[in-house]
């Protein structure tokens, strides 16, 4: 009886790690679709309304968003204004994010360039400039969202294996 | 009400010197200056800041004081302005595209940042203003009630008479005109409020930020901001429906035709130009004709010897209605 209770739970702890990395390829997607859906919001406000940063991080920090604790660390830390240049504020508010541990380092690498080119220009070149941005993000959800189906089969498949074998060889 | 003065002077305070860099920021809180005798504060790249202070020009010394020695200055670094620039444009320089092309950044509360730099000039225009190494940040301090006494000229109880403001430069025409307006709008004495419509082509009057008037022009003010002045006399007269329309500084001819087409319309003018004299204006091309043409009612000289001081009020044929040096700068003066 031990000895099945001991396997049952090697087995489902061994599930339970294949569906927390299905969950983080998942919550990256989520992520990378709302960068690319906040680019877009960007760009229409500036290009629109010409809004100033502090102000789209007091609306986006208002709604419903996944990043919306990222938005509201950035209108405070901009407000404070306590030194630092735009991007650096960015960069270490997206560093203490928690949200942003769900992204691989590539994608965080193209946030941070976001952060460094963001409020410096003029009109044009900012909404060229997240433009490229947006582009580079939508390629890498792209290939995200292509291999997900795939990598969830594959964890689910290597989870089950792996949970059988190991509770086999603890029988 | 000496706790709600308190309160919006401290939030004057921290408007201005919330837009400094840190370092120079910390001296300026220090400093135990009267706040309401600060006019401008001068940046200059590698050069001392100065204060313009009760009418006096200071260096901004290393320790916080106010002094003549040029020893003791505190010397402004290309770090510091370009973290000023951060904290003027709210970390967004393309949100104040327009504004810096017409060479100023308005911050809340009305305060005003003069900028210079390299000028890029492209089709006949200033396209922007890149390396920017000069800030002016002029303190905002209105005036209000320094219309009180002009009033009764131009107002007949029911209605505002067409009026022009002929001043010379920096002689406290707009602050005039703004205490006029927001009189008119709210109500004066037993006279009702009515709608005054503002075009505010370069931001002088409402001093507007984010669209929203941060000087008091009254409560039944619509402000057009960052308008030329012949479209958005045409805009509110058709859209808001006002009783007083008011510009600042007239003087093309497609401002003269809208004021014409204004005034046809039932409603009353309020302009300013400058100039020392009605006889000056008779001279100039476009004016000229509009004064022959006796379009306003009354006309209201400002003194170039003293700010904010009117010299005489005339009606449309040109006969003094008031006369000599009315103070309309008591409290400015004070």
């Amino acid at each position: 009886m031990i000895k099945l209770i001991g396997f049952l739970m090697i087995f489902l702890g061994c599930l339970g790690i294949a569906f927390y990395a299905i969950e983080r390829k998942a919550r990256r997607i989520q992520l990378l679709e709302e960068w690319e859906e906040v680019l877009l919001y960007l760009q229409g406000e500036i290009s629109y309304s010409g809004c100033s940063l502090l102000e789209l991080m007091c609306r986006l920090g208002s709604g419903q968003r996944v990043m919306q604790g990222f938005w509201k660390k950035m209108e405070s830390a901009l407000l404070e204004k306590d030194g630092g240049s735009f991007g650096q504020i960015w960069e270490k508010t997206l560093r203490e994010d928690v949200m942003t541990g769900f992204l691989e380092e590539q994608d965080r690498e193209i946030l941070y360039h976001i952060g460094k080119n963001l409020g410096q220009t003029d009109r044009s070149t900012q909404l060229h400039t997240i433009q490229v941005f947006r582009e580079r993000l939508h390629q890498r959800l792209e290939a995200a969202q292509g291999e997900f189906y795939q990598k969830k089969k594959v964890c689910i498949a290597v989870g089950i294996t792996t949970g059988m074998m190991l509770g086999i060889l603890f029988l | 009400m000496q706790k709600i003065q308190k309160k919006e002077r401290r939030m004057k305070e921290k408007q201005v010197y919330g837009v400094l860099a840190v370092g120079l920021r910390k001296l300026f809180q220090k400093t135990n200056c009267c706040f309401e005798m600060l006019q401008e504060i001068r940046l200059r790249v590698g050069e001392p800041v100065l204060v313009k202070y009760a009418g006096q020009e200071y260096f901004f010394g290393r320790t916080g004081e106010f002094c003549k020695e040029l020893s003791k200055a505190y010397l402004f670094t290309k770090e510091e302005l370009s973290e000023t620039l951060n904290y003027i444009s709210n970390y967004s320089m393309y949100a104040f595209e327009e504004q810096i092309k017409k060479g100023y950044i308005t911050l809340p509360g009305g305060h005003r940042v003069g900028l210079a730099g390299r000028v890029l000039w492209e089709n006949q225009a200033v396209k922007n203003i890149r390396h920017i190494s000069f800030l002016n940040i002029r303190i905002a301090h209105e005036v209000t009630g320094c219309a009180d006494c002009i009033l009764p000229y131009i107002h007949d109880g029911k209605r505002l008479y067409h009026t022009l403001l002929i001043s010379p430069p920096c002689c406290g025409k707009t602050t005039l005109l703004r205490d006029i307006i927001r009189q008119c709008s709210d109500g004066f004495g037993r006279t009702a409020g009515m709608n005054v419509g503002v075009v505010d082509e370069r931001s002088e009057i409402g001093a507007s930020y984010a669209g929203k008037p941060q000087n008091h022009v009254g409560c039944r003010t619509d402000l057009l901001d960052g308008c030329p002045k012949s479209e958005g006399m045409m805009m509110l007269v058709r859209a808001m429906s006002p009783q007083v329309i008011a510009v600042d500084e007239i003087g093309s001819r497609e401002d003269v035709e809208a004021i014409e087409y204004v005034m046809n319309c039932g409603v009353s003018v309020l302009a300013t130009v400058h100039g020392s004299s009605v006889e000056e204006l008779k001279c100039k091309p476009v004016l000229g004709e509009m004064l022959q043409k006796r379009m306003f009612q009354r006309y209201v000289v400002l003194s170039a010897e003293r700010i904010g001081q009117i010299e005489s009020v005339f009606d449309e044929r040109g006969s003094l209605l008031a006369g000599h040096k009315m103070c309309i700068a008591a409290k400015a003066a004070g």
